[in-house]
């Protein structure tokens, strides 16, 4: 890419990048570990990776919210998906920072493992029939392995029911 | 809101985080020291404290704030922040009048006592240095009585509390069910 071309992409902003990668039909994820199992967010709900930062516990919620940290001054929600799923609570220190328009979320992950590009049939629909299903929206696979697609629509509709139930 | 604007709030600070009270919820503060045991004492209401010629309620309130976030804070010194209930739910206002009946003599309810950690002070907080909470558990938290935060560069997180609300209306009902079972 010579520096004209570079320009006029630099010009033209994120917003014609994306709409090239629409175009091109391709879906990121963002591919994670949380202890020994590896989960996909799609990539455009998360805008940032933090590590080490104080995580606040708050009373009053389920398990598997297990605090609030500061992010800029303001507190986000975190979701430790290792208890929702598998009953434990998670040992890390790595935060993923969502990017949702109408609320602040977090979760905690052990890792992070790969940006994963995908065409959208690559992304299969769920056979499984376990109670887990709603938490998920499909599966890709990444480094040879199925890896579950997390629904997050699903996954707040969930802490919405607890809070009533709380 | 202008950025400018501010309000005056009681700080409650422990080791690992901070409350802070609206400064209008309260009208004064005292050092608690003519405290008496209740007859019918529950978790945190177990007993009375004299004021201004009257013997009120003492609601603790430093140790509701160990249970609920885990505190293990060395510090043991309080006061006791003095509270017109008069704009407190009917529910707490009702709970608050059975537990106080109950005790012999009767205590007085036109005013509640607050017992809250020895390292409170008033401070002047911008507005704007005050956050909401995350809107997927900030219903949950105002019923509760948690309102908000403010985070500090050295303090970590200092949490806004509603005095009324923090206060489980089971704290009073408790003494409510103590009578009946002794009858």
């Amino acid at each position: 890419m010579d520096n004209r071309e570079l320009m006029e992409r630099i010009d033209a902003g994120p917003a014609a990048s994306e709409a090239a990668e629409a175009a091109g039909e391709r879906v990121k994820f963002l591919i994670v570990r949380i202890e020994e199992k590896h989960y996909a967010f799609a990539a455009e709900q998360i805008k940032e990776i933090v590590m080490d930062t104080p995580l606040y516990f708050i009373p009053f919620v389920p398990p598997y919210v297990r605090g609030v940290i500061n992010r800029h001054g303001e507190p986000y929600t975190v979701f430790d998906l290792n208890v929702l799923f598998e009953k434990e609570s998670l040992e890390a220190n790595t935060f993923l920072i969502s990017n949702f328009d109408d609320d602040q979320i977090a979760f905690l992950v052990s890792d992070i493992i790969e940006i994963l590009k995908v065409s959208p049939e690559e992304v299969h629909p769920i056979t499984s029939a376990e109670d887990q299903e709603a938490y998920f929206s499909g599966a890709v696979s990444s480094r040879g392995e199925d890896t579950l697609v997390l629904n997050m629509a699903n996954l707040l509709a969930q802490l919405e029911k607890d809070l009533e139930t709380l | 809101m202008k950025p400018s604007e501010t309000h005056d709030f009681l700080v409650i600070r422990y080791r690992t985080a901070g409350f802070f009270v609206n400064r209008d919820q309260f009208f004064a503060s005292i050092f608690p020291d003519r405290v008496r045991p209740l007859d019918h004492p529950t978790r945190y209401l177990g007993s009375a404290v004299e004021f201004d010629g009257r013997l009120l309620p003492l609601f603790d309130l430093d140790a509701l704030l160990r249970d609920l976030f885990g505190f293990e804070d060395p510090e043991r010194l309080h006061v006791a922040l003095i509270v017109d209930p008069a704009p407190f739910s009917a529910e707490r206002r009702e709970g608050l009048r059975a537990a106080a009946e109950r005790e012999s003599p009767p205590l007085s309810t036109d005013h509640l006592a607050f017992l809250a950690h020895g390292r409170a002070e008033m401070k002047r907080i911008p507005l704007s240095e005050i956050q909401p909470l995350p809107p997927c558990i900030r219903s949950r938290l105002r019923r509760a009585g948690i309102l908000g935060c403010r985070f500090l560069p050295d303090e970590g997180i200092w949490f806004f509390l509603d005095i009324e609300r923090i206060i489980s209306p089971l704290a009073f009902q408790d003494a409510s069910a103590h009578e009946n079972s002794d009858h």
